[in-house]
């Protein structure tokens, strides 16, 4: 006996299958989700994610290309997650190219100061 | 039989609800655990962020975003919301309070900038003022061109 071959196991399928159908449907096209992803992504590209965060900006701009692909494919519910982590990726991003941009122009401001003041060194203190 | 429903489908054929039931372990237990696993980890992320003085002082806002966004990922647990669903949110939260460390990081560094600005621009001064200073010896105060407006030299202003 298999689990589908009787007519309960069939109404059981059938009901599963109605309740992903109807769960799909409910799921309303996260349109806006995605379109903040590509902004917050692009904001992170801008701030030169790509090169000072180079994974964290890989990962989100990876997100939001799978989250464009499903929002396509009508997986709305997948759409939206990838599109959610996509923006949470891309402002890590974006702080970390900020903070790393940060501590490199501070490291250039200490050696200039350094060859101003000639040996002193006073007040310059690493970050 | 005691376990089962109680209805004449589920007496007549203990079997398919057991098979059902199985199935059923079989899909949504890996899944809980892994809910179970992405909220320990986003917990911790908040944990650690949260015991960061610099996070706390700098990062306050990115701090209670991370906060509330845990606080969300418990409620969908507690509603037995569906698979991944958790995950996600947990995974959210875990970004959240990574976003609220790095925040207090570049701030710090924006502080530290600022006055490295201002060191800067005195020894900038400092560094001008050494070839004049020679020329006009214990001034601390030299006229423009027009000898009108003074203005004033050396190292007094840092």
């Amino acid at each position: 006996m298999t689990l589908w071959s009787t007519p309960s196991g069939r109404r059981l399928l059938a009901m599963i299958a109605l309740l992903a159908l109807a769960a799909c449907a409910s799921v309303p096209a996260p349109v806006q989700d995605v379109a903040e992803a590509e902004r917050a992504v692009q904001a992170a590209a801008d701030a030169g994610a790509g090169t000072v965060a180079p994974a964290e900006f890989a990962t989100a701009r990876g997100k939001l290309e799978a989250a464009k692909s499903a929002l396509q494919a009508q997986q709305h519910l997948k759409a939206r997650q990838l599109a959610e982590q996509a923006l949470v990726d891309a402002e890590l991003a974006q702080v970390t190219a900020a903070a790393e941009a940060g501590a490199r122009t501070a490291a250039e401001l200490r050696v200039q100061i350094r060859a101003l003041d000639g040996s002193s060194t006073q007040g310059v203190a690493d970050l | 039989m005691i376990l089962l429903p109680a209805s004449s489908t589920c007496r007549r054929r203990p079997l398919l609800w057991l098979a059902a039931l199985a199935l059923a372990l079989l899909l949504f237990g890996p899944a809980r655990a892994q809910d179970a696993t992405s909220i320990a980890q986003a917990r911790d992320a908040l944990e650690a962020a949260r015991s960061t003085r610099a996070v706390r002082v700098l990062a306050a806002p990115e701090l209670d975003a991370a906060e509330r966004a845990l606080e969300h990922a418990l409620a969908a647990q507690d509603a037995g919301q569906a698979e991944g669903e958790v995950s996600h949110l947990a995974y959210l939260a875990e970004r959240r309070a990574a976003i609220a460390r790095m925040r207090a990081e570049e701030r710090r560094i924006a502080r530290a900038l600022a006055s490295l600005s201002e060191t800067h621009a005195c020894s900038r001064r400092r560094a001008r003022s050494r070839p004049r200073r020679r020329s006009s010896a214990p001034l601390s105060w030299q006229s423009d061109s027009n000898g009108s407006r003074p203005e004033r030299i050396g190292t007094g202003w840092c």
